[in-house]
């Protein structure tokens, strides 16, 4: 047989233009995100080229700024807590997704899904309005709540190809074997999705700790770490600071997610 | 062979919305009997096996299992266990897990649980797998470990769900073999679905032939081989010919069919099993041709 006619060639044949193609696409996502650390040390004020000189002082100041600290445990407690939360709420979406027959089960996909297209100005401005009508006060707590929202698309988007790849029988067999639905839930189901589901906290995690928008509306007085890269963008002195903390949330944000994404896949592979 | 009728089945109809899976299907196995549910798929087979197992509810009727009313017994306290046509091996467990998967409630100590996953071990000719992986097993490994999963709990009835489908010829041929071998040992009722008719005939004891969600007819191999009801279990049994003719009686036990093809077949009464029917159908090696008919028959025919 010809290897024109070859279908695994075809496939497999390196494609030059395709190649080009992807380069350029990275370059124009990442190049200007990669100005951030590169001016974070950077020995000057003043962002601009030539770069004066190498320092780490930048990334010193952060060390000796309390407010830094309280920013960026006020972000991890509500990231763990809207982590678990959607994770959990996730798990429970998933499983009854796949293994149910629901009516209107593509509605309700397309409906958890949408805060994914939806801009969060909306859903914020939304939350606000709520919280105000009802009297409650802004607080880590409303935040949470808003990032409970952004992140519940991603916790259901993470875990649904992992039940969708469970073969139903696997929970059959447990109950055939004598385990009712809880055990079989401990013993079988959540074993065998446990990748999904640090796949989801890590992703759920990372997207709550750099959430903005939903923090900008409904924050109180204690402020997420967005947020007080915010405030302190309003003061050219701090700015050099600012792309320090930017360039360490920038290199967490991206190691979370690379092990989310190996780990979610984890045994689809094969 | 049999005692009495250790699963019955009563008047079971099952309805999926308004498909009828299974139609007004009555029988009963009885206990150590290798049963077969053999049919086309979609025949309703599979949902007759889940109904055993309690995956399934039945729309009418009701199934007795040692003499029990299955009705409102979910799955997980039935005595009964299956085998799963995909063998549903825990991917997570090693295979001595996934043979004691099922020992957690006896509470037995760690001695006793590798004493008996060793013996089943032993009993499906995998001695000193338990260590090895689920992802390291062949098809026909997978498919012993299912049945040491459920044989290690001493069910009444296993379920076997087509568990050598997905196995090349070979290794199905041998794995028949040694099903039948082990339903002799272990001595439970067996109730397993094929779609194949060589390998029920080869294993059961007794087989239904299902159609369309009806039983046709329930019989040993050899009365459905030799005495198939109506066309399609025939049809269904073996490379059956078919003819059409006409019975015609000549005398008290002289039977003949008037075909087109072969023109008039003599026939013993007790072999017609419809004398009323207008075809004939016959096994390979049932008929012989004497020597001057068809000598005579040649000869009209030049």
């Amino acid at each position: 047989m010809s290897s024109r006619t070859d279908p695994g060639t075809y496939i497999k044949r390196p494609n030059r233009a395709l190649q080009i193609y992807a380069v350029i696409f990275l370059i124009v996502l990442y190049v200007p995100v990669l100005f951030i650390p590169l001016f974070s040390i950077n020995d000057a004020i003043h962002v601009k080229f030539p770069i004066e000189g190498v320092t780490l002082r930048w990334y010193g100041e952060l060390w000796a700024r309390d407010a830094v600290w309280t920013a960026l445990f006020n972000s991890v407690k509500v990231g763990l807590v809207v982590a678990v939360i959607s994770t959990i709420l996730g798990t429970v979406a998933a499983r009854a997704i796949t293994r149910y027959r629901l009516p209107g089960k593509s509605a309700l996909v397309t409906f958890i899904m949408m805060p994914l297209v939806i801009p969060g100005i909306i859903f914020g401005v939304a939350l606000l309005v709520l919280m105000s009508r009802m009297g409650v006060p802004l607080s880590l707590y409303t935040v949470g709540l808003g990032h409970l929202i952004v992140c519940l698309p991603f916790a259901v988007a993470t875990l649904l190809p992992r039940f969708e790849g469970f073969d139903p029988s696997m929970e059959e067999a447990s109950a055939d074997l004598g385990e009712n639905g809880w055990w079989t839930f401990w013993r079988v189901t959540f074993p065998m999705v446990f990748p999904g589901v640090v796949a989801s906290l890590l992703l759920t995690f990372t997207n709550s700790f750099d959430e903005f928008i939903m923090a900008f509306f409904l924050t109180g007085t204690d402020p997420t770490l967005p947020m007080y890269i915010w405030g302190q963008l309003r003061f050219p002195q701090e700015f050099p600071s600012v792309l320090a903390l930017s360039s360490l949330i920038l290199f967490i944000s991206f190691i979370l997610v690379f092990i989310a994404q190996r780990v979610g896949r984890m045994g689809l592979d094969d | 062979m049999t005692n009495a009728a250790f699963i019955s089945i009563r008047n079971v109809n099952k309805f999926f919305g308004s498909f009828q899976a299974i139609d007004n299907v009555s029988m009963d196995i009885g206990q150590g009997e290798f049963f077969s549910l053999l049919g086309a798929s979609g025949c309703g087979k599979t949902t007759l096996l889940r109904m055993l197992a309690g995956f399934e509810s039945t729309s009418d009727g009701e199934i007795l299992i040692d003499g029990q009313p299955s009705a409102d017994v979910p799955p997980h306290h039935r005595p009964v266990n299956m085998v799963f046509q995909s063998y549903a091996i825990f991917p997570h467990l090693n295979v001595a897990d996934n043979i004691a998967y099922g020992l957690r409630k006896q509470r037995l100590s760690k001695e006793k649980k590798k004493e008996m996953v060793d013996e089943m071990l032993e009993l499906i000719k995998l001695p000193g797998y338990g260590a090895r992986k689920a992802n390291e097993l062949s098809g026909g490994q997978r498919q012993r470990i299912a049945l040491a999963r459920a044989l290690i709990l001493r069910p009444k009835v296993l379920l076997l769900d087509e568990p050598l489908g997905a196995l090349d010829k070979q290794l199905r041929e041998q794995m028949q073999l040694e099903l039948r071998a082990l339903q002799r040992q272990v001595g439970i009722t067996f109730v397993f679905v094929t779609h194949d008719q060589e390998e029920a005939l080869t294993l059961s004891d007794r087989i239904a032939v299902m159609s369309g969600g009806k039983v046709l007819q329930v019989d040993t191999p050899e009365g459905l081989y030799e005495a198939p009801k109506t066309r399609e279990v025939a049809s269904f049994i073996g490379n059956m010919n078919f003819f059409q003719g006409t019975v015609r009686r000549n005398g008290s036990n002289e039977t003949a069919i008037e075909t087109q093809g072969l023109g008039n077949i003599p026939i013993s009464l007790d072999k017609v099993t419809k004398p009323a029917g207008d075809h004939l159908c016959f096994a390979p090696g049932e008929i012989r041709a004497s020597g001057r008919r068809a000598k005579e028959r040649a000869f009209r025919e030049r």
